[in-house]
């Protein structure tokens, strides 16, 4: 009787496939990838040469335009509102900085009126939206 | 006699296509730049969170309704602000020892918010250049305080 001979299993891992695996991501996170997509509103922002970077995790944004309107997720809203949307967006995450995005040729009143509301519903951490000049 | 050809292989050999995948992935990972927003950061007084300060040790900056902007009580055209601020926190070309100077901002309702901003910037910039921590106020201008 002869005994049969086992095959020898081949070694090689099969590496077709992994382009296929790589392409497969680079698909996925194209497609979950969801950028910003609030608008706001059309603004000229101010520019200042201390500008700093913020970073890009917690911000919540205050447009003021410069004939006084204020939005918050794309909703007008009166200035009275302004510290209690934030103020619980700051519940939710203590870190927020809520980032003020005002047109250059806004009044300063209306900023002011944003300041005193924003502090008044405990919202501190605030930054002066700006572009950066040299 | 005729020699038979041998047949080539027609397959297209693919163990690199996962490495040319992972490459453009790592390419696009590394030189994708998510804009990092630019600003100039402020923390608001909490409300009822008053501090009694020495009146010495108080710079009036003042910006009124046409855009004057006077750095205390003296006129000054936006770009001296910072020299006339430096000029404030030192003494003989050396940061003043006891410097407590805060500078407190009231700025017309009816200024423009840009040039706040400006004038801001310029007095964030003179404590920049002395390197020490920023100390300036910005306090509302009632209306009944117009100049």
């Amino acid at each position: 009787m002869e005994i049969k001979r086992v095959e020898k299993a081949s070694l090689e891992i099969p590496t077709a496939s992994t382009g296929d695996i790589a392409f497969l991501l680079i698909v996925f996170f194209m497609v979950t990838t969801v950028f910003r997509t609030e608008t706001g509103l059309k603004i000229n922002l101010p520019s200042a040469e201390r500008s700093k970077k913020i970073p890009n995790k917690g911000i919540a944004h205050i447009w003021v335009g410069e004939d006084a309107v204020i939005s918050i997720d794309d909703n007008i809203i009166p200035v009275s509102y302004v510290g209690i949307l934030q103020s619980r967006k700051v519940f939710e995450n203590p870190a927020l900085i809520t980032s003020i995005q005002a047109d250059k040729n806004a009044n300063y009143g209306i900023i002011n009126d944003v300041f005193d509301n924003l502090a008044e519903n405990k919202v501190l951490r605030v930054s002066l939206a700006t572009l950066k000049s040299d | 006699m005729r020699k038979q050809r041998r047949k080539e292989t027609s397959t297209i050999p693919t163990a690199s296509t996962g490495d040319i995948a992972f490459l453009l992935l790592v390419f696009f990972m590394t030189t994708t730049i998510f804009n990092n927003e630019l600003g100039l950061q402020i923390v608001l007084p909490e409300k009822g969170e008053t501090v009694k300060v020495k009146s010495s040790s108080i710079a009036h900056v003042y910006i009124s309704r046409e855009g004057v902007i006077k750095v205390e009580d003296i006129v000054t055209p936006l770009d001296q602000v910072e020299d006339k601020a430096i000029e404030l926190l030192t003494q003989n070309g050396s940061i003043k020892a006891d410097t407590n100077l805060i500078f407190s901002m009231k700025t017309s309702r009816f200024c423009k918010y840009g040039l706040m901003i400006n004038t801001f910037d310029k007095l964030k910039k003179a404590f920049a250049q002395l390197n020490i921590p920023e100390k300036i106020s910005l306090k509302p201008s009632p209306i009944e305080d117009e100049f």
